[in-house]
C-alpha cells in the first residue's frame, strides 16, 4: 500500500495552472541572460526551478499537460531543436513525480534534487542535441547556466513558500 | 477548483509516454536539412519579444555597474594602449586618404565602380535577448519585418559581423551567430584573397574549414566576408586567423565579446544564381 492509497488525494486544478504559468514565465525569460565581468550566465535552466518545486497536489494530468506545452513553447521562444525541452521538461517531471514527495524538501534534499534535476537535464540536452547535430554539447554552457539558476534557487523557493502560504498550503513548506 | 483523481491512475503514465514519444519524434525532424521557422515559432518570439526588451533593462543595468568595476580597473593600461593605437591610425587615415583619392580618378579614368557592395542604409537594433546554450548560439532583436529586416540580412556589432538573420517576425528578428553549429559563411584573408568557410561549431572560435591555398593563409591575417556564396556582402569584418588545433585555422571572432547590446542589420539582398532569377523574372512577367 502506497502513501497515495492511505491518503485518497484531491488534486487540484488550480496549484498545476499557477505552476504552469510561471513554467512559461520561464521559459519566456531563458532567452535572456547577463554579463558580469565577462563571464555570461543564460537563464535557460531557470524552467527546471519551477519543475523542482512543482506543488505535489497539483493535478496530474493537467501539470503533464503544461509541462509539455511549456517545453514546446520554451523551444520555440529560445530558438533551439522542437521538441528537446519539452522531452526535458516531461522526463524530468516523470523522473520527480511530485505528487509522489510524502514531506516538503528539507533544505539538503532539495538541492541533492535539484543537482540531480540539472543531471538529468544536460544528459538528455546532450543525446537530443548529438542525435540532431551530430555533435557534442558545449559543457562550459550547461556549467554556466547551472551556476545562474542555483543562484536563483533560493530566491524562487521563497516565492514558492510565499504563495504557498498566501493559498493556505504554507505549512507543509515551513521545514 | 477541485478534481479527485484515482490514485497510481495508469493514464498518467500513458500520457507521460505519448508526450515523450511525441517530443522525441519532434527532435526527430529538426534532423538533416536547414529548418524553416514555422508561424507559431515567429508569433512565440514576437510574444516574447517585448517581455525580453522589459527584462533587459534592469539586466543592462547590472551589466553596466558591474562592468564599470573593470573598466576602472584597467583604465590606465586601455589609455596607453589607445594612445598607441590613435597614433598608428592617423598615419593609417592620411594613407587611406590619399589611395580613397587614387582610386576615384582610376575610377573615373577607366568608367568603373569599385564600391564596396555593403550597404550604406543600416538598421539600428537592440539586442533584447541572446541565446548561449550547449547547442544554440542565437541573438534576438527588437526589428523586424516592418523595420525592413529580411532573412539572411547581415548583423553587424561595433567590433565586427555577428551573424545574419534567420527567422524574422513583424517587429522581431533571430541572429544566427558565428559561432553556432550551423553557421557557414564564405570568407577570405584581407591580405592574400585566399578564400575558405568559416564554421561555427559552438566554441567561441570557429574554424576555417575548406581552406582554398592553404599556404596563402597566416596566422593575424585579418578575415573578411568574401561574398563568394552571394549571401553576405563582401568586406564584413570576420576577425583574425589564429591557430587551431591539429595545424588548422581558427577565427578569432570581431565580435566575440559575450554581451552584444547595440548592433545594426544591413539590408543587403542575395545575389540570386541566374536560374533562380529567371524564375522570379517569369513569376513577375
Amino acid at each position: 500500500m502506497t502513501f497515495l492509497d492511505a491518503q485518497a488525494p484531491i488534486r487540484r486544478v488550480w496549484p498545476a495552472i499557477i505552476a504552469g504559468i510561471a513554467l512559461f514565465l520561464a521559459g519566456a525569460v531563458s532567452i535572456v541572460g547577463v554579463t558580469v565581468f565577462g563571464f555570461r550566465a543564460g537563464f535557460e535552466f531557470f524552467p527546471l526551478l519551477v519543475l523542482a518545486i512543482w506543488p505535489r497536489d497539483a493535478n496530474r494530468m493537467v501539470s503533464l499537460l503544461l509541462v509539455f506545452l511549456g517545453g514546446i513553447f520554451t523551444d520555440w521562444a529560445t530558438g533551439g531543436i522542437v521538441g528537446q525541452w519539452a522531452l526535458v521538461y516531461t522526463v524530468i517531471w516523470g523522473v520527480l513525480r511530485p505528487e509522489l514527495r510524502s514531506a516538503p524538501y528539507a533544505f539538503i534534499s532539495l538541492f541533492l534534487c535539484w543537482f540531480a534535476t540539472c543531471g538529468l537535464a544536460i544528459i538528455l540536452i546532450g543525446v537530443s542535441g548529438w542525435f540532431v547535430f551530430s555533435a557534442l554539447p558545449d559543457f562550459t554552457s550547461f556549467g554556466r547556466q547551472i551556476i545562474a539558476a542555483t543562484v536563483a534557487l533560493p530566491i524562487v523557493l521563497v516565492l514558492r513558500g510565499l504563495l504557498a502560504k498566501r493559498f493556505s498550503d504554507g505549512e507543509e513548506w515551513d521545514s | 477548483m477541485r478534481h479527485r483523481e484515482r490514485p497510481n491512475s495508469g493514464w498518467t503514465r500513458i500520457a507521460l509516454l505519448a508526450a515523450i514519444l511525441v517530443s522525441s519524434l519532434l527532435i526527430s525532424f529538426n534532423r538533416g536539412e536547414d529548418r524553416q521557422a514555422s508561424k507559431l515559432e515567429t508569433a512565440t518570439q514576437s510574444g516574447v519579444a517585448p517581455l525580453a526588451e522589459f527584462l533587459s533593462v534592469p539586466l543592462r543595468g547590472i551589466e553596466d555597474f558591474f562592468g564599470s568595476f573593470t573598466d576602472r580597473a584597467f583604465a590606465f593600461e586601455e589609455n596607453e594602449r589607445l594612445k598607441a593605437e590613435v597614433s598608428v591610425l592617423r598615419d593609417r587615415q592620411a594613407r587611406y586618404e590619399n589611395l580613397a583619392m587614387k582610386v576615384a580618378r582610376y575610377e573615373a579614368i577607366l568608367g568603373v565602380d569599385t564600391e564596396t557592395d555593403v550597404p550604406l542604409k543600416k538598421i539600428a537594433a537592440r539586442a533584447i535577448g541572446e541565446t548561449d546554450g550547449p547547442f544554440v548560439r542565437s541573438v534576438l532583436l527588437n526589428v523586424g519585418a516592418k523595420d525592413g529586416v529580411m532573412i539572411g540580412n547581415p548583423v553587424m556589432s561595433a567590433d565586427g559581423l555577428v551573424g545574419h538573420v534567420i527567422n524574422v517576425g513583424p517587429a522581431s528578428s533571430r541572429v544566427l551567430r558565428l559561432s553556432d553549429l550551423n553557421s557557414r559563411i564564405a570568407v577570405a584573408s584581407a591580405r592574400s584573397g585566399a578564400t575558405a568557410i568559416l564554421a561555427g561549431d559552438n566554441s567561441p572560435r570557429p574554424k576555417l574549414a575548406f581552406i582554398n591555398q592553404r599556404e596563402d593563409w597566416i596566422l593575424g591575417d585579418r578575415v573578411i566576408s568574401s561574398g563568394d556564396d552571394g549571401a553576405l556582402p563582401r568586406g564584413l569584418a570576420v576577425g583574425e586567423v589564429i591557430a587551431g588545433e591539429a595545424g588548422g585555422l581558427r577565427v578569432r571572432l570581431a565580435s566575440r565579446r559575450a554581451g552584444i547590446d547595440w548592433v545594426w542589420v544591413s539590408p543587403y539582398t542575395r545575389v540570386l544564381p541566374p536560374a533562380e532569377t529567371d524564375n522570379i523574372i517569369e513569376e513577375v512577367q
